[in-house]
């Protein structure tokens, strides 16, 4: 029954290592704004249709 | 809506409803932009879409229609913005960005409403020379800019100015911001580790209850006590550091029994593990800690979402800079508005925002001073009249001498009054706080009671075990839990509704409201000034376009409305000389060889229609003769007397609390059947204040800053327009859609919120009555705590859900 002992020892090693992966998201600030990823990753398929470009230069100015 | 057709003179043919293709409002067809085969409700929606499809962001509109998104409000016109190029100087450069980063600038944008404008921003890069990239965090509106050239910082604010959006920079407080983030990661981080531990700790504990025994049991005890020290050493800290600054100010939290809990809980387990006594509880602890921190943090969420970090008076002000008079020079410079003196000359332009009180030194000026009054019409004032900080320029430009600046103006001591009246406001106890008190003492005087006894009667270590067990098992989960998970869900599903509330103290304050005070334009009536009975059939063609040709002369809104209400008629429009204004009576000019008049009439009788009420009479004189009259005012929002009828049967007392003069207040009341004794009129902000202050249990539902000094004396505060972020500021709850019926909902809120408050506190006691006195009488052991603690807690939380749904159910109900 000794196994059981390294069966608890990986298990808790593995919890500890998807902590650590948690906090190591958290303070790259991953979970900073969670409104703002959701709605982006939306729009990612959407670009800017071509008009003619001295025109568009134009308007910026 | 009744009779528009026939007053206003609309072709038949027009569809009925109509939507402004860029914001989706829906547009007044009496008042359409017709461009390209769409409509469109202002020339500012128009010219945004015209602007978009040439930049190629025409995807714009296809993400609004795939997201479902109907309206995201009207774009700001972009002659209202400031003008940024001060941005660019050396001065405000080094205020605005970092040392560590000089090319990043962050910008508060007002008008952002959802996906599609994410998208609009964020694309400028794209096409925008000066800039690198842009990042928007839509949580709290705040982009953040990289710049390619270090002197192009305005290039930004001038392209989305034009998109229909305000960009305001914001000061960098780089230290600020950076410990708030680390703080909610850290807060975060605490919550996941006690996750983690009492998960295992849990599985560990259901071993030993089960029946593991030696060599495992000892291991596990050993592994459980390893696996909590974390939990009680870091993650219980948040619990300590408030236990520790309410004995400071000698106030009894609700975090004492808290920490009591969690400091016997682990102690007495250690101690007992340590003996080989099987009384051990790291389970229960853990888990109680993970909940209290999931709880906490969960509300905190929901909060933050809500309230903004930007102050009223810097939003208020939002032009950075004024044109200031240098003697030496002779001539007028933009300085920095934190550099005014008071004896400083200083010039402004139509439309700017008077950031001062002082005396007008040119000869006469128009000033809208709603900021003061609530209404919009400008009012005119002469040389040495005094003028007051907030008011608007409408005439186009006047020359002031300074005599207050920033917080020492009149408006400035009205935010500093309401900002120590809300500081007072959120000292007071709160109920939790209360009950804490009761429950502290209970628990310690029935334990001291019940050592005692069961000492004398048993043994002093068995007292000593049950009462540990007795204090451990007494959980004022009804207030650590489920107050604040009925609060969080209070306020999420009142947000859903579109009612923004600031502080949660509200839901224990708006039972116990009975007066309610509205402010009179702008909540009650739809505070937009327009014609409303105008016989124009009468008219030749000749005198319609001679009246459209002197009232484009002015900017005063009469004269905008009947410029509206006659339309852009595709005639040429005759020349007009000799315009004049004759002060306070009206405006004179002559088209032609024939002189026109344009003169307001006091003799003023009330509109037939129930939601009408005529503010203005103007009657319009041709050489002298009366050739037209007509009657202009404001009319009751649609849903205002239905409202109003809802909350006066449900008997709550009705007043009206407005700065606009007898004459229309009485019209109103009359209108929606107030009583004339509980109406004010022409009060001042101040006065306002007093008036709800000696009335007690008060709610004020207002509109604008005249009324935010009666928002903070009142017990709950309602701001029903204007800028969420500075409504909030100075009000408890901020309605978003404008619609009264929300107030009634509101109420509604606050007393399912007590019901369900009340309901777990029955619950709480219920239970802590039973498993007390099955504790003190010897029945609770580790494996009855584990399973009654969170068991306890899943009720509370179930119980506040339900008072949800009952909630959202009842919602329904009164929709259908």
């Amino acid at each position: 029954m000794n196994i059981i002992f390294l069966t608890l020892g990986v298990s808790i090693a593995i919890a500890l290592l998807f902590l650590g992966a948690f906090i190591w998201a958290t303070k790259k600030g991953q979970y900073d704004d969670l409104t703002t990823p959701s709605q982006r990753m939306l729009l990612d398929d959407y670009e800017i249709t071509e008009t003619k470009k001295d025109e568009k230069e134009e308007q910026v100015k | 809506m009744k009779n528009t057709t026939s007053s206003t003179g609309i072709p038949r043919g027009l569809p009925k409803a109509a939507h402004c293709l860029h914001c989706g409002e829906e547009v007044d067809l009496s008042n359409v932009v017709f461009s390209n085969g769409n409509y469109f409700c202002c020339t500012g929606c128009s010219s945004v879409f015209e602007l978009l499809n040439t930049l190629g962001l025409g995807n714009f509109y296809k993400i609004k229609e795939e997201q479902n998104i109907e309206k995201t409000g009207r774009p700001i016109d972009p002659e209202e913005a400031e003008e940024y190029g001060y941005l660019d100087q050396d001065n405000f450069i080094n205020q605005y960005t970092s040392s560590e980063y000089p090319l990043k600038m962050d910008f508060y944008i007002e008008g952002i409403h959802c996906g599609a404008c994410l998208w609009l921003i964020e694309k400028i890069p794209d096409y925008a020379p000066h800039i690198e990239s842009v990042s928007l965090n839509m949580s709290s509106n705040v982009a953040t800019v990289n710049f390619k050239d270090e002197k192009k910082f305005s290039s930004f604010p001038e392209i989305v100015k034009r998109f229909g959006y305000k960009a305001h920079p914001i000061k960098i407080d780089e230290e600020a911001q950076e410990l708030k983030r680390k703080e909610n990661r850290k807060s975060l981080i605490r919550l996941s580790i006690a996750a983690v531990c009492a998960g295992n700790i849990m599985l560990l504990s259901a071993a030993i209850y089960s029946g593991a025994e030696g060599i495992f049991a000892k291991h596990f005890g050993l592994l459980n006590l390893l696996l909590s020290l974390p939990v009680v050493a870091y993650c219980a800290v948040p619990f300590y550091k408030s236990v520790i600054s309410s004995l400071r100010s000698r106030r009894v939290t609700v975090d004492i029994p808290i920490v009591f809990v969690i400091v016997v809980g682990f102690f007495l387990s250690t101690y007992n593990y340590l003996n080989g006594n099987d009384q051990v509880y790291f389970d229960s602890v853990t888990t109680f800690i993970f909940l209290l921190l999931a709880s906490r943090y969960f509300l905190k969420s929901i909060q933050e979402r809500i309230t903004r970090k930007e102050p009223a008076s810097r939003l208020l002000f939002s032009q950075n800079r004024i044109l200031i008079w240098d003697n030496q020079n002779k001539q007028f410079f933009l300085e920095p508005i934190e550099d005014l003196r008071a004896g400083q000359k200083v010039k402004l332009k139509k439309g700017e925002r008077i950031p001062l009180d002082g005396k007008l030194l040119s000869p006469d000026a128009e000033l809208n001073l709603s900021v003061l009054t609530g209404e919009n019409i400008p009012q005119t004032v002469l040389k040495h009249d005094v003028i007051y900080a907030g008011s608007i320029l409408e005439s186009e430009q006047a020359i002031i001498e300074v005599t207050k600046t920033g917080d020492s103006t009149r408006i400035g001591k009205l935010l500093d009054e309401v900002e120590k009246n809300y500081r007072s406001k959120i000292s007071s106890s709160t109920y939790s706080d209360k009950f804490a008190a009761i429950f502290t003492l209970l628990v310690g005087v029935i334990a001291i009671i019940s050592f005692v006894t069961i000492s004398t009667i048993i043994s002093p270590a068995t007292a000593l075990s049950r009462v540990m067990a007795f204090v451990l098992i007494a959980c004022p989960c009804a207030f650590v839990f489920a107050l604040p998970l009925s609060l969080g869900f209070s306020l999420n599903s009142a947000v859903e509704k579109g009612i923004l509330i600031k502080s949660t103290q509200i839901f224990e304050k708006l039972p116990h409201v009975t007066n309610i005070f509205f402010d009179k334009t702008g909540t009650l009536t739809k505070g937009v000034y327009k014609i409303l009975k105008w016989n124009t059939e009468k008219l030749s063609e000749y005198d319609q376009a001679a009246i459209v040709a002197i009232e484009k002369e002015s900017s005063h809104p009469i004269a905008r409305a009947i410029v509206s209400h006659l339309g852009d008629k595709d005639v040429k429009l005759p020349g007009v000389t000799n315009f004049k204004h004759i002060y306070t009576k009206g405006i004179e000019a002559r088209v032609g060889n024939h002189i026109y008049e344009f003169m307001s009439d006091k003799d003023i009788k009330s509109s037939n229609d129930i939601n009408e009420i005529i503010t203005t009479k103007i009657v319009i004189n041709k050489d002298g003769e009366t050739l037209s009259e007509l009657y202009l005012g404001d009319s009751l929002k649609e849903d205002a007397k239905f409202v109003v009828n809802l909350l006066r049967n449900k008997g709550y007392k009705l007043h009206i609390l407005s700065g606009d003069n007898e004459n229309n207040v009485k019209q109103t009341a009359l209108k929606l059947g107030i009583a004339e004794e509980d109406i004010y009129w022409e009060q001042t902000p101040e006065e306002k204040a007093l008036i709800v202050k000696g009335l007690k249990h008060s709610m004020m539902i207002g509109d604008g800053l005249n009324d935010t000094s009666a928002f903070s004396s009142a017990d709950v505060g309602v701001s029903v327009q204007g800028s969420v972020e500075e409504s909030l500021k100075v009000s408890d709850a901020y309605i978003l859609n404008n619609n009264l019926i929300n107030i009634a909902d509101l109420l509604e809120h606050g007393n399912i919120t007590k019901k369900s408050i009340k309901r777990n506190t029955l619950f709480s006691v219920a239970y802590n009555i039973t498993a007390g006195t099955l504790a003190l009488l010897g029945y609770i052991n580790p494996l009855a705590a584990a399973v009654l603690m969170p068991l306890s807690s899943l009720l509370l939380i179930g119980s506040s859900l339900y008072g949800q749904n009952n909630l959202n159910q009842k919602r329904q109900g009164a929709i259908l």
